[in-house]
């Protein structure tokens, strides 16, 4: 053993100190970081420098070693928030785009569809108390052209809520294909740092953040390898596999009315015309809510919800008008329409075709001219089975179901994904009182060492100015 | 329990639990101000189906009501003209009995009962085209200027009737029957009262005549009677119509509408809650080791 063997492990006391302390710096400084994990620093003590001539004395070791920062992250807590985030997304996007919908149905309130409808049937009411007078008729009518109005309102109201999810839908494909080439990029990165054995642990942070957006929008399954990187698979195929990412397109229509011959779909760019199925996330729920109507009711929300304003709409019409055909309007004539409706969707068309009083058939053909049967019998259509009223309730009420769940879904799956990032921060998140204590426990070893470092000098400066001088 | 309570950890809950308190404390200031509980189709699905058929049933009952101040209007014009038609026919037998009694009495005499009973039959006529907001009380259905025309023609429809909806499924007649009253044409009582009049003038014996102003007179009490029943029918459909509207609004009240003392004792309790959001917040998140290291 060396004379000055002892200055080098006080030495190395101070240099592990000085590192112990630039990692709690770090730490401190991202403690508001969004993604960053806390990291520790590793020491090892060093054993004795083993000679040739092994002395009979014991030796102490050689001092201390920074062996490397370690990254406290927790795999499965990672994966917990990845999974969860998918669930929470898909469920929030999906609540979203109901609870904007369901607030243009206005109901219940004074305002809503079903006031105006019960407007117009006790339109036709009045029209029966006084037929053929002006003033009764132009409110029908009146009420007939708000209806039309409201309707229209209504389903272009879901046309617009579909091209926005739609627009919402092609840049979250963007966003999606920007992430998986910077995780790309990465892999790339932490792969070669990692082999040089330097420290990833802020790449990897930063690829993270990258990869919980990525499954959150689409829902991908993550797959962490040996050498560093991570492949983020979708749908059975890779999306980033090492170095290498694929892009994803959105393609199909791209308004409500082509929906249903044109379905929107996810697919890869270098596999065109084969639709892939995004397993979860607000991509997902994007997807799903874009899809066609079906005869269940239970397609896409945006596509029911106009085919119900349409059914409405349908349904006024051929009600009315099936009993306004067997009236006779002021010329004594039979087999006029009241409502007329298409080309195109009837809830867009609606149109009342009397422009006034003489139009409107309030009478049964050969009761008399001030005969207003056929008019009361059109106001008791509203309460009928199967009338405009009742389709337009059931469909508020389905919108409110749907609505419902998917509110409590949402909070439900919220609640999972706080729970998971909750136990994921409390597992790798920066303590600061933590951090406070570790920087102490730091100033004192290297005060320590420092003190180590004195003392063996003193030793020294005795040994080489005082020895010796005796008598002198 | 989680072990390990980080920095990022404290901020992020506190933030939650603000962000919770604060939209609990809007949902109920919403509530309150709006009294309403039921906002949205969502907050309560089938509350608001039933909300949809009260409403509906409520605009019914509002319309009935309408419905019901108009058939009043032409029934109460229904009763006095017929009121009226039973006292002109009264008179009519009367003069014409005394026409009968008097046959030999002199021209002069026979001239002024038959002016009278012109006069009368003139006056029947104006009764029978009685109008109630421009339409035929005994003609309900026409379109014409008076149930009658000059010639005495009927110009009214046999059958058809002008009905009023007074309540869900109930209609009732609010005209009168012009034919079964006054007849039509040659056999009308106008016919009646100026072939009487002629006869009279002429001092030929009428009595035979006083038997069909029975007829007709019959005829004039029954249709009254029958709109006095109608009338009463009404009356009795306007008290249901009120007593509906109530229940139909406390109905709706009790679906849609909040129980106000509730929210505002919910509101003040979670008012409380958020204070102590803030508080806590304000207390916990500042504290570290920092405050206490030299």
């Amino acid at each position: 053993m060396s004379t000055f063997s002892s200055l080098n492990i006080a030495y190395s006391g101070l240099v592990a100190s000085r590192r112990g302390l630039d990692v709690i710096g770090q730490n401190i400084v991202n403690v508001n970081t969004v993604g960053y994990t806390r990291q520790r620093i590793e020491t090892t003590s060093l054993e004795q420098a083993i000679t040739k001539a092994q002395s009979r004395i014991p030796q102490p070791g050689n001092g201390v070693q920074v062996t490397g920062i370690s990254r406290l992250g927790d795999a499965y807590a990672d994966a917990r928030v990845r999974e969860t985030s998918a669930d929470a997304s898909y469920w929030l996007k999906t609540n979203d785009v109901m609870a904007s919908l369901e607030s243009r149905l206005n109901e219940p309130s004074d305002d809503g569809l079903s006031k105006t409808l019960q407007r117009f049937w006790t339109a036709w009411q009045n029209v029966a108390n006084q037929p053929g007078e002006t003033a009764p008729a132009s409110v029908l009518l009146e009420e007939a052209n708000t209806l039309a109005t409201q309707l229209s309102t209504g389903y272009r109201a879901a046309q617009g809520e579909w091209a926005s999810v739609r627009g919402e839908a092609s840049s979250a494909v963007a966003a999606v294909n920007e992430s998986a080439g910077q995780v790309a990029e990465l892999n790339d990165r932490i792969r070669e740092t990692i082999a040089a054995g330097g420290s990833a642990n802020e790449l990897v942070d930063k690829r993270n953040l990258l990869i919980e957006d990525i499954v959150a929008q689409t829902g991908a399954t993550v797959k962490l390898k040996d050498d560093g990187t991570a492949d983020i698979l979708l749908g059975g195929s890779a999306l980033v596999e090492g170095g290498t990412a694929r892009q994803l397109a959105v393609t199909g229509a791209d308004s409500l009315e082509t929906a249903s011959d044109d379905p929107v779909t996810l697919e890869w760019t270098h596999r065109p015309g084969q639709p892939i199925s995004a397993p979860g996330g607000s991509l997902a729920a994007s997807l799903e809510l874009l899809g066609p109507a079906d005869a269940a009711g239970t397609g896409g929300a945006i596509a029911t919800f106009a085919a119900e304003f349409d059914h409405v709409a349908q349904t006024l019409a051929d009600t009315v008008n099936a009993v306004h055909r067997t009236g006779a309007v002021a010329d004594g004539t039979t087999g006029h329409d009241f409502f007329s409706t298409g080309p195109g969707p009837a809830a867009l068309t609606l149109k009342a075709l009397p422009t006034d009083a003489s139009g409107i058939a309030a009478a049964a053909p050969g009761r008399g001219s001030q005969d207003g049967s056929i008019a009361d019998e059109i106001s008791q259509l509203g309460s009928a089975d199967g009338s405009a009223d009742a389709v337009w309730n059931a469909f508020v009420v389905s919108t409110g179901v749907r609505a419902a769940g998917a509110e409590n879904k949402a909070e439900v799956y919220q609640l999972a994904y706080n729970t998971a990032s909750d136990l994921r921060l409390s597992q790798s998140g920066v303590d600061l009182d933590e951090e406070l204590t570790s920087m102490l426990t730091f100033q004192r070893a290297y005060q320590g060492s420092a003190r180590v470092l004195t003392a063996i000098d003193e030793v020294l400066d005795t040994l080489i100015n005082r020895t010796g001088v005796v008598g002198r | 329990m989680i072990g390990r309570i980080t920095s990022q950890q404290l901020v992020i809950s506190a933030q939650r639990h603000l962000q919770d308190a604060s939209s609990q404390l809007a949902r109920l200031q919403d509530q309150a101000s709006s009294r309403r509980a039921i906002t949205k189709p969502s907050d309560d699905p089938t509350a608001t189906g039933n909300a949809l058929k009260v409403r509906a049933e409520q605009s019914n009952n509002e319309q009935y009501s309408r419905n019901i101040d108009d058939a009043n209007g032409w029934l109460a014009t229904a009763d006095s003209a017929l009121g009226e038609t039973t006292d002109v026919l009264r008179r009519l037998r009367d003069l014409t009995l005394q026409a009968a009694n008097g046959a030999s009495s002199s021209a002069g005499t026979r001239e002024t009962l038959a002016v009278e009973i012109e006069q009368l039959g003139d006056q029947l006529f104006g009764i029978a085209n009685t109008r109630y907001l421009g339409r035929n009380i005994f003609a309900g259905t026409s379109g014409e200027e008076g149930a009658y025309r000059p010639d005495f023609t009927y110009t009214g429809v046999a059958g058809a009737t002008v009905e009023r909806r007074i309540a869900e499924g109930t209609t009732v007649q609010v005209d009168a029957d012009g034919a079964a009253v006054f007849g039509d044409g040659a056999t009308s009582v106008f016919a009646l009262v100026k072939e009487v009049a002629a006869d009279v003038r002429a001092g030929v014996d009428v009595t035979a005549r006083i038997d069909e102003f029975d007829a007709r007179f019959d005829a004039a009490s029954a249709q009254r009677s029958i709109i006095g029943a109608r009338e009463a029918s009404v009356e009795r459909a306007q008290t249901t119509n009120l007593d509906r509207g109530l229940a139909l609004e406390t109905q709706r009240s009790g679906i849609e509408d909040v129980d106000l003392a509730q929210v505002l004792t919910q509101l003040a309790a979670q008012d409380v809650a958020h204070q102590a959001a803030l508080g806590v917040t304000a207390q916990s998140v500042p504290q570290s080791l920092l405050d206490f290291l030299r």
